[in-house]
């Protein structure tokens, strides 16, 4: 499987996934964390446009309980068409953990952020 | 951000290209379903999908007064104080409509441009429902209103009369006879059942009418008292659907969320027409037309079967129309698939589909562009399906239903 450059290091904010296209392939890569996760631009559920969608941390909608506040805090990626919500950092289905995005090997080699495909 | 650089290689064809618009969140990946499985070689149907009606251009339709109704949706109207406007916030009845709005999109994490293009221009539905529809693979779209739906539940039966006959005028005069893949229903008021086989009388013959289209959320339910409209619907050969609607009243009143409002109101109000269309024998008294129910799912046909069933069992002299059990007639209405439900086993959703006819009288519709619609993917990977089957669900029996061109 080849690696193909999509950027340095520094283009990438995060929580601000950038979709790229790449052997007519659509990749969302998205730093969270100094990590990087990148999955296919096709929701589980009906195939939209999961990278495009929102993020933000799960306690903005499911508040930390008060037995384990020391949970550590996990982020999801919201898809644009009918709000199907995906965690950043496995590609699981909140809702349904059937669900999977599909995962994309990508690395970080000389400052440069590389997917494999 | 989509970029591509030297080392990227397009593989795109030019067609294909054509097609993506590459807007934020649009709805390329389903031009791109359309195209890895060839819907453009299949006749596919959209058996409901809705426009935001745009009342401006109702007004030239509608005398005093109504037009004074329609006018006044400004912001600096009560919308609390009308009971249509008020409806307009869809079943949310404890939020304000900016947290209705919120709460039908999710706070925003629901972000397909054209569901921010409200309401539409005539321009801007024939670009988004046609050449939109076209390019996902849909050839033929039955746009019905969005708003209207909660008409049903107003308690001007005059207002309804008027609104219905100013929706079908605005539609005959921008649409239908021009773009032959957009047809339309006749939003049949039937609060007022006379008044509809008047307008089912004046208008049903109009190209592009593809049947008559019963919003099913009201205080009524489908008795005698309704035969009028079922007189016309015969008579101008035009089949009748009973679409479903999310209301916040009745038993959802003390819902605090959309998710349960939503979930339950839209199959509840069929299921309750259904039965009184049954109950009073009206498929033995019209057996010439065809009935659907749109926007229920699927999963609440072979509830209603068995339930109705058990019953008449018992108590067969209070539906002495009947000449077979519910069900059986039942099993010869047609239904629409959107919103199609996702059991978590695939076999659960195939023996749901055994249950009843289904292969033979499930339409498939989108909802678009609704919260929830539906690709025509969702029915064409169902992995129990016949190429048949397929073929009939998509488009099919949606042509025979319709008879459409």
């Amino acid at each position: 499987m080849p690696l193909h450059s999509v950027g340095k290091v520094t283009l990438f904010s995060d929580l601000s996934p950038l979709v790229f296209e790449l052997e007519g392939i659509f990749v969302g890569v998205c730093k969270l964390g100094g990590k990087f996760y990148a999955y296919e631009n096709v929701c589980a559920h009906q195939g939209g446009p999961v990278c495009e969608g929102d993020t933000y941390p799960n306690s903005k909608f499911e508040p930390i309980p008060k037995s384990n506040p020391n949970k550590k805090e996990r982020f999801t990626v919201s898809c644009p068409w009918h709000g199907v919500e995906y965690d950043i950092e496995t590609g699981v289905c909140h809702a349904d953990k059937e669900l999977k995005l599909r995962s994309i090997p990508v690395l970080v080699k000389n400052n440069e952020v590389m997917v494999k495909l | 951000m989509v970029t591509s650089s030297a080392t990227v290689k397009k593989i795109l064809k030019a067609t294909l290209d054509e097609k993506l618009k590459r807007v934020p969140a649009g709805l390329d990946n389903a031009v791109r379903q359309a195209e890895e499985r060839h819907f453009d070689k299949m006749f596919i149907v959209d058996a409901d999908c809705h426009q935001e009606e745009p009342f401006n251009l109702f007004l030239k339709f509608l005398e005093e007064p109504y037009k004074s109704i329609i006018e006044k949706e400004n912001i600096t109207y009560d919308r609390e104080a009308d009971p249509f406007l008020s409806q307009l916030d869809q079943g949310i009845g404890k939020l304000s409509h900016k947290q209705s709005e919120d709460a039908r999109y999710l706070s925003g994490r629901i972000k397909r441009s054209e569901i921010k293009e409200s309401p539409m221009s005539p321009e801007v539905l024939v670009q988004v429902f046609a050449q939109r529809m076209h390019d996902i693979g849909i050839k033929r779209s039955v746009v019905l209103p969005t708003f209207m739906l909660a008409l049903g539940f107003d308690p001007r039966p005059d207002f309804e009369v008027a609104m219905s006959n100013a929706y079908i005028d605005y539609m005959r005069e921008y649409f239908l006879g021009k773009y032959p893949e957009i047809y339309t229903m006749i939003y049949a008021p039937a609060n007022s059942p006379r008044k509809a086989a008047e307008l089912i009388d004046r208008v049903g013959s109009t190209k592009g009418i593809a049947g008559i289209m019963v919003t099913s959320g009201r205080n009524s339910t489908v008795d005698e008292t309704w035969d009028p409209i079922f007189e016309s619907a015969e008579k101008m050969n035009l089949p009748v659907g009973f679409h479903g609607v999310p209301y916040l009243g009745g038993p959802f009143a003390g819902f605090d969320k959309m998710i349960s409002i939503h979930a339950l109101s839209f199959p509840f109000y069929l299921f309750v027409q259904l039965t009184g269309l049954v109950m009073n024998g009206v498929p033995e008294r019209f057996p010439k037309i065809k009935f659907c129910f749109m926007e229920g799912g699927l999963s609440w046909i072979p509830w209603i079967m068995h339930r109705l069933d058990s019953e008449y069992l018992m108590r067969r002299t209070e539906a002495p129309l009947l000449k077979e059990r519910p069900s059986e007639y039942i099993n010869e209405f047609y239904y629409t698939t959107q919103p199609l439900e996702h059991p978590a086993k695939v076999e659960d959703q195939e023996k749901i589909f055994s249950m009843f006819d289904a292969e033979n009288h499930v339409l498939y519709a989108s909802d678009y562009p609704h919260w929830d619609f539906d690709v025509p993917s969702v029915v064409y990977d169902l992995p129990f399906l016949s190429k048949t089957a397929k073929k009939k669900i998509l488009g099919e029996n949606a042509r025979k239903f319709f008879r459409m061109e």
